[in-house]
């Protein structure tokens, strides 16, 4: 490996940029400007930020500012001088590519990774590993929120104060990602106002996006296909998640 | 135009406190809080507009926490009130008006539906005993024959007096329902000869089935079988019985503790009758015989005496009457041996007013004062086929369900909605939401007093409806008597009545059987849905049975508050609680929850029901009562399914078309 990486193989983690929606003949296509990609190299259980070697080396006019941005970026996201959004969104989003890169049927995903959300940062593996599906494996939707659904459980041990992240923050990650948390929002949204049609205040209370504000707990609670949570958490936070699909829940 | 980067911002929801205290109707001079929550802080100047007939006010709002307010007294008067909020945000004046069956705010750009506001008279009250009775509608030609002869002799009279009726041999015989007149037309002149005797000896099977009160069609002297055309105001039809007998079934129900209300049809009279007497029938000066000699001829509005009279509806044999003809008046209302004060002291319960739409306020109100004057639990119930607060007629807001004149009406509103939902017409969330509208606009007196019927004598059979889900109303009448209701739709029709029966009898008002709908007779229109009481080929008397014990002990069953909440399309669910040991009433009730779930669909169905804050309807105190309560156990009364209660969630699994009713400890 080049850049002095040693461990699993390297995957590719995109921050920021501008993302482009264009329905074709094939439907959905999306592409993207602007991106700033860092490695990701998962040494000793631990995603380790390397700047990728340029595309086309000695050309600097070409390629040598977004090799310094991201070798500072890099630098800065192994330091822990970043934002706990972006620290999370780099580990989540390398998580998600190194699975999906591992399998040849998306199908076969979840017997990949599974693992435990516990409703906070790391919700932010659920939209990335959907956009990768969507947009990256041609998956529909329906699929692509099942397999991602089956990788993850929500697990919710204390009465910590579900996580509220600035929607905005992760559009400046990643757009994509946002405008899918976008879609789980208005999807749930439509499934709050079926069962409580016009109770605008409750389906704002139980959304997953709230005040431009994103509720990692109920994100989670939307797209993970188990939920293990106490009875107190399923009573308040949950209450409209539990009385929207109860089969889900398990009580811890 | 809808705006709706705003709407999910700006909110007001009727059945909530935060936004309207109050909830639900109020008594005249009551002060009431209407408000609207800001999440957007959009608002820069809002006003109440209040309207009403021919008047609209504006009230200017206060803001306090994201929260605008206005404090009023919207009428010192009884009326059907109605309100939206005019407000003004930066991109100039919007309108939050109703939307979702009128509980919900929708923000708008122009003036749209207003929110509904019932306003009743402060001393409106109803019998107690009415609000937890359950009702049995009998057609008493229709019901149970006696083997006294007393129908022969009553065939005889009628024929004595020139009238050509038939007597049906066989109890088994189909209704005629074929033209039988010169111009015709089919007229009702086939008896069956049920007695006022044959109720008496049913009574032990009534009261087996939980029956309270028993609702009798006209019984008075007529020349048709369903006696709308009354001939005789003072006289039981001979085919039926005698005075005395009358006198004799409300001593004997009396004992059994079930009570019997009177059908009085007063807005016109048959032609064929004492006061009009058209065909010389009767010893008397009738107003069409006699002349201006008659005693009753002010009653009647003849454009030319004799053959040019104002008639209901233009039939002929139905001479309207004046109502506001002192004459009448005196006869039938206010004398001291009227009409309406007669029948009470021979021992009926109460009137159900034939088309209390055509009696003016007026003669309503007067109806009621000397019923309540000759006995103060004496029951009005109207016939009233609309919105009973709303309601118009012949030009004029109609005030009879708000304390002036009836306790009660025919809920056939309810019927339709209900019916809707079991015929997959509509979801659960409209028939939630009709029925909220009620518990929300409706006087509580009058609410919890309504007659919530799925049958009855001018409707067809709930069991046909359900199991055919045809209009009948779009059939020729011979088409209906054609009609053959298959084994598989009675099935079917049997299975949705038992849902039906259900939400009945768990919700306010007073549940009604139509006579043979507990034993699962079939019937589309008249004359069709007044056959001879028989047993179809599924009876649901054990059904009608349990729901009426359950109803009668338990009083949050019939006095316990409301709420209504649809957590599915095809799963409705009722929630009545009676804490602190009163009812809605303030009178002494036994405390209890019950959870009253009906799932229409053909599949299993696994929901979960919140007691603390899913049902709307509640009041903040009532809600606040269910959270203290402590409960941790749901036990159906019917099938014996149990469910734990956490944190106020019942999870449940429901079998296909199924009814339960929990109760919640």
């Amino acid at each position: 490996m080049g850049n002095g990486m040693t461990g699993s193989e390297a995957v590719t983690v995109y921050f920021g940029g501008d993302a482009h929606e264009a329905w074709t003949n094939d439907g959905l296509v999306v592409s993207y400007t602007g991106r700033l990609p860092v490695l990701a190299v998962n040494e000793g259980g631990r995603e380790r930020a390397y700047a990728p070697r340029p595309v086309r080396a000695g050309d600097v006019k070409a390629d040598y500012n977004e090799s310094a941005r991201s070798a500072e970026l890099a630098a800065r996201l192994n330091s822990g001088a970043v934002p706990a959004l972006t620290r999370a969104y780099f580990i989540a989003a390398a998580r998600a590519a190194r699975a999906a890169a591992s399998v040849g049927r998306i199908s076969d995903l979840p017997s990949k990774l599974h693992c435990e959300l516990s409703g906070g940062l790391d919700a932010i593996i659920l939209p990335e590993l959907l956009r990768l599906l969507l947009d990256e494996r041609r998956a529909g939707w329906d699929e692509a929120m099942g397999v991602v659904s089956e990788c993850f459980d929500l697990r919710m041990a204390g009465s910590a104060t579900p996580g509220a992240v600035p929607l905005g923050a992760i559009a400046a990650l990643q757009q994509r990602t946002a405008s899918l948390i976008r879609a789980v929002n208005e999807k749930l949204c439509s499934r709050l106002w079926d069962t409580w049609p016009g109770d605008w205040r409750r389906i704002g209370e139980s959304a997953v996006i709230r005040d431009g504000e994103v509720c990692t707990e109920t994100l989670c609670a939307e797209m993970c296909s188990r939920i293990f949570c106490t009875k107190e958490r399923r009573a308040s936070s949950l209450r409209s998640m539990y009385i929207l699909s109860p089969a889900r829940f398990t009580d811890i | 135009m809808i705006i709706s980067s705003l709407q999910p911002h700006i909110t007001h929801d009727a059945a909530s406190e935060s936004d309207r205290k109050p909830i639900g109707a109020i008594r005249a001079g009551q002060s009431v809080r209407l408000g609207f929550y800001d999440g957007a802080a959009a608002v820069l100047d809002a006003e109440l507009v209040l309207s009403g007939d021919g008047f609209e006010r504006r009230y200017k709002m206060a803001l306090t926490s994201g929260r605008w307010y206005c404090d009023l007294v919207p009428s010192e008067e009884p009326a059907a009130l109605w309100y939206c909020f005019c407000l003004r945000l930066e991109e100039g004046e919007f309108w939050l008006c109703a939307a979702q069956g009128g509980r919900f705010g929708q923000l708008q750009s122009s003036r749209g539906s207003s929110f509904r506001l019932t306003v009743y008279a402060s001393d409106f009250e109803t019998p107690a005993w009415f609000r937890r009775a359950v009702m049995y509608q009998i057609f008493p030609d229709r019901f149970a024959r006696d083997s006294s002869g007393t129908a022969m002799r009553g065939i005889e009279y009628h024929r004595s007096r020139g009238r050509q009726v038939k007597y049906h041999e066989g109890w088994n015989e189909p209704v005629d329902w074929q033209p039988n007149s010169a111009d015709g037309f089919y007229f009702p002149l086939d008896f069956y000869g049920g007695t006022l005797r044959g109720i008496e000896s049913r009574l032990p099977y009534l009261l087996a089935l939980g029956v309270r009160v028993l609702y009798l069609n006209p019984i008075f002297e007529a020349c048709s079988n369903h006696r709308y055309g009354t001939g005789d105001y003072l006289k039981v039809d001979p085919v039926l019985g005698t005075n005395e007998d009358f006198e004799h079934l409300c001593k004997s129900a009396a004992k059994l503790g079930i009570r019997v209300m009177l059908d009085g049809v007063f807005s016109h009279t048959g032609a064929d009758s004492v006061y009009f007497n058209r065909f010389s029938r009767y010893d008397s000066d009738g107003a069409y015989n006699a002349g201006e000699k008659s005693p009753y001829y002010s009653w009647y509005d003849f454009h030319k005496w004799p053959d040019e009279y104002r008639c209901w509806w233009n039939f002929p044999d139905l001479p309207e009457v004046n109502e506001n003809d002192a004459v009448w008046r005196d006869f039938v209302i206010s004398g001291e041996n009227s009409v309406v004060k007669t029948w009470l002291r021979r021992g009926a319960a109460g009137w159900r007013l034939d088309v209390a739409d055509e009696l003016p306020d007026e003669a309503l109100a007067l109806i009621r004062r000397a019923a309540k004057e000759a006995d103060p639990d004496a029951v009005i119930l109207g016939e009233v086929w609309e919105d009973a607060v709303t309601k118009t007629s012949y030009g004029a807001r109609r005030k009879y369900a708000l304390g002036d004149s009836l306790d009660s009406v025919m809920n056939y509103p309810f019927r339709t909605a209900l019916l809707n939902f079991l015929t997959f017409r509509s979801d659960s969330r409209a028939i939630a939401d009709f029925l909220l509208d009620q518990r929300l606009n409706y006087p509580p007196a009058l609410y919890f007093s309504v007659m919530n019927l799925i049958s009855s004598h001018d409707v067809d059979r709930a069991r046909t409806a359900l199991a055919t889900r045809l209009d009948a109303r779009s059939m020729t009448r011979e088409q209906q008597a054609g009609f053959i209701v298959t084994d598989a739709q009675d099935e079917r029709g049997a299975a949705m009545q038992r849902l039906a029966a259900a939400v009945q009898f768990t919700i306010p008002g007073v549940p009604s059987i139509y006579y043979g709908d507990e034993t699962g007779m079939n019937g589309m229109l008249d004359p069709f849905d007044r056959a001879p009481f028989t047993v179809g080929r599924r009876s649901l008397v054990d059904w009608y049975s349990t729901l009426s014990e359950l109803r009668n002990e338990n009083d949050a069953l019939s006095v316990g508050a409301v709420g209504f909440s649809a957590p599915d399309p095809d799963v409705l669910t009722i929630l009545r609680c009676v804490s602190g040991g009163r009812d809605e009433f303030g009178l002494e009730a036994e405390d209890g929850v019950f959870l009253a779930v009906i799932n229409r669909s053909a599949y299993e169905k696994s929901i979960v029901a919140d007691i603390w804050a899913g049902h709307a309807g509640l009041t903040a105190d009532e809600a606040s009562a269910l959270r203290s309560a402590g409960l941790s156990r749901a036990v159906c009364l019917l099938s014996g399914d149990s469910a734990a209660v956490s944190e106020g969630l019942i999870r449940l699994t429901l079998p296909p078309e199924s009814a339960r009713i929990y109760k919640l400890t």
